[in-house]
């Protein structure tokens, strides 16, 4: 298996782990992986508040350039693949909008492109739908047996379920079946379906915050031994900045937050740092000691 | 935070607006509405948004009014509304066409704005640091994938998007 790769902003400008992570676990999974070039934003949901038709350019023009090597698209982060999304359904169903489009990326890129030779996949759709939960459980060798995960999705995955048809955006299973093949168990927990409130922070920061604040009481009263997530918005949200919620709130979490393929990664034998866990930033030793523990 | 006041008195009325947002890439078919309210009582932020009074100001056409909404940009844009509306009506979209119609009469939150001119200036919303990419060569990853920053400035021009958000009317 061969796709196309783009990484999005987030990710290299932040969250490293996430791109080390999956290059770990996709190359035990034999997927070859092709670096999209001069892949820049998507412009995702930032540019569409300003001005909605830059957004689906800048996203239309990601699509064009995964085309034009007819590999389909593996993306990491859930804001691109529904800005990505949004642009094909847009750039398929509005013909003022496909026209001009075509016109703008022959003139900036010299390609003609009509919506053909690539299809865009979340990193969950590939390790479903493409590789299988049956291969993936195979080649788990240290499972996580007793590890209590709180599954976090991503707004940006789930909804609106007509245009991403992804999973059930009321009561998605996809992530649980994952978590759940690496041998830990995905709990329930009260406030899984809401946003993390990463999106306002340029806005409200305060308010953002505290949306983050919610959510990662409502884990810590489910008993979970840590967050896992698909999304660079949210890990940043719950990890990079658990500190800072802290402070808001008044109340502790000490609450450790890992991206899905590194939790797969450890599953699959690999090193902690060989999933770039030393990146993450919150409790991240008390979860190595709950690993010892599973593993005894 | 303030409640929305809809006073119908002395207020000017775009009676084209419900259309002009129909019509638009950002579809919303905000005339099908009935105020249920779904939309509300599922946003994480009700307390602050009220979609469903938003969706019945654009029926109103109260366009004024509209636009300097703070709510507008509190929206996490998680799409809670628009999954559960039983109209199709799409109040998430409603509002990214509320905040794209204030941004060309020059409103726009400081901090947009500003993430919004690094994608202008670097292709991207942040930029790359070389302490990130000296993290990456240790780690063993290759190098961040270089963008051409000339493309995506013809593309702005293309679209305007560098006028509109240094508030120039469009």
């Amino acid at each position: 298996m061969k796709y196309a790769y783009y990484t999005g902003c987030l990710v290299p400008a932040r969250l490293n782990q996430y791109d080390l992570a999956t290059r770990k676990v996709l190359g035990k999974l034999d997927v070859e992986l092709v670096d999209l070039e001069d892949a820049a934003c998507c412009g995702t949901v930032i540019a569409r508040s300003i001005d909605a038709k830059t957004n689906l350019m800048m996203s239309i023009r990601i699509l064009a350039l995964a085309g034009s090597k007819k590999l389909d698209l593996l993306v990491t982060c859930p804001g691109c693949f529904e800005s990505l999304m949004d642009a094909y359904t847009v750039f398929i169903e509005n013909a003022g909008f496909r026209e001009e489009a075509k016109s703008i990326l022959k003139d900036i890129d010299n390609i003609s492109y009509d919506g053909d030779g690539s299809t865009v996949k979340h990193l969950i759709q590939i390790l479903i739908n493409d590789i299988g939960l049956e291969k993936i459980k195979a080649v788990v060798e240290k499972p996580l047996n007793r590890l209590k995960v709180a599954a976090h999705y991503g707004c940006h995955i789930l909804r609106p379920s007509t245009k991403l048809r992804v999973d059930d955006a009321e009561n998605p299973k996809m992530l649980d079946q994952l978590v759940n093949a690496t041998g830990a168990e995905s709990i329930h927990w009260m406030l899984k379906q809401w946003c993390c409130g990463f999106p306002i922070q340029a806005v409200d920061r305060n308010l953002s915050l505290s949306i983050a604040g919610a959510k990662l009481r409502s884990v810590r009263d489910a008993e979970a031994d840590c967050i896992v997530t698909i999304c660079p918005s949210c890990q940043f949200q719950f990890d990079v900045l658990q500190n800072e919620i802290s402070k808001i709130t008044g109340e502790q979490y000490s609450m450790p937050v890992i991206l899905y393929p590194q939790l797969l990664g450890l599953a699959m034998g690999l090193a902690p740092e060989d999933v770039g866990l030393n990146l993450n930033k919150a409790s991240i030793d008390r979860f190595l000691e709950r690993l010892k523990e599973v593993w005894k | 935070m303030s409640e929305i006041v809809v006073s119908l008195k002395s207020t000017k009325v775009d009676p084209f607006l419900k259309q002009q947002i129909a019509h638009s890439e950002l579809d919303g078919r905000s005339l099908l509405c009935t105020q249920c309210g779904i939309c509300t009582s599922g946003c994480p932020l009700g307390e602050y948004i009220k979609p469903h009074k938003i969706v019945r100001m654009v029926n109103l056409g109260l366009r004024d009014q509209l636009i300097h909404l703070r709510e507008i940009w509190l929206c996490t844009t998680c799409f809670t509304c628009s999954q559960r509306c039983p109209q199709d009506v799409n109040p998430a979209n409603i509002i990214f066409n509320l905040k794209n119609t204030a941004s060309r009469h020059g409103i726009i939150p400081a901090g947009l704005r500003e993430i919004c001119r690094n994608i202008l200036e670097e292709g991207r919303t942040l930029k790359i640091t070389t302490g990130r990419e000296r993290e990456r060569e240790k780690l063993g990853l290759p190098k961040t994938v270089t963008v051409n920053i000339e493309k995506i400035k013809r593309l702005m021009d293309k679209t305007r998007f560098d006028k509109i958000l240094e508030g120039g009317k469009v």
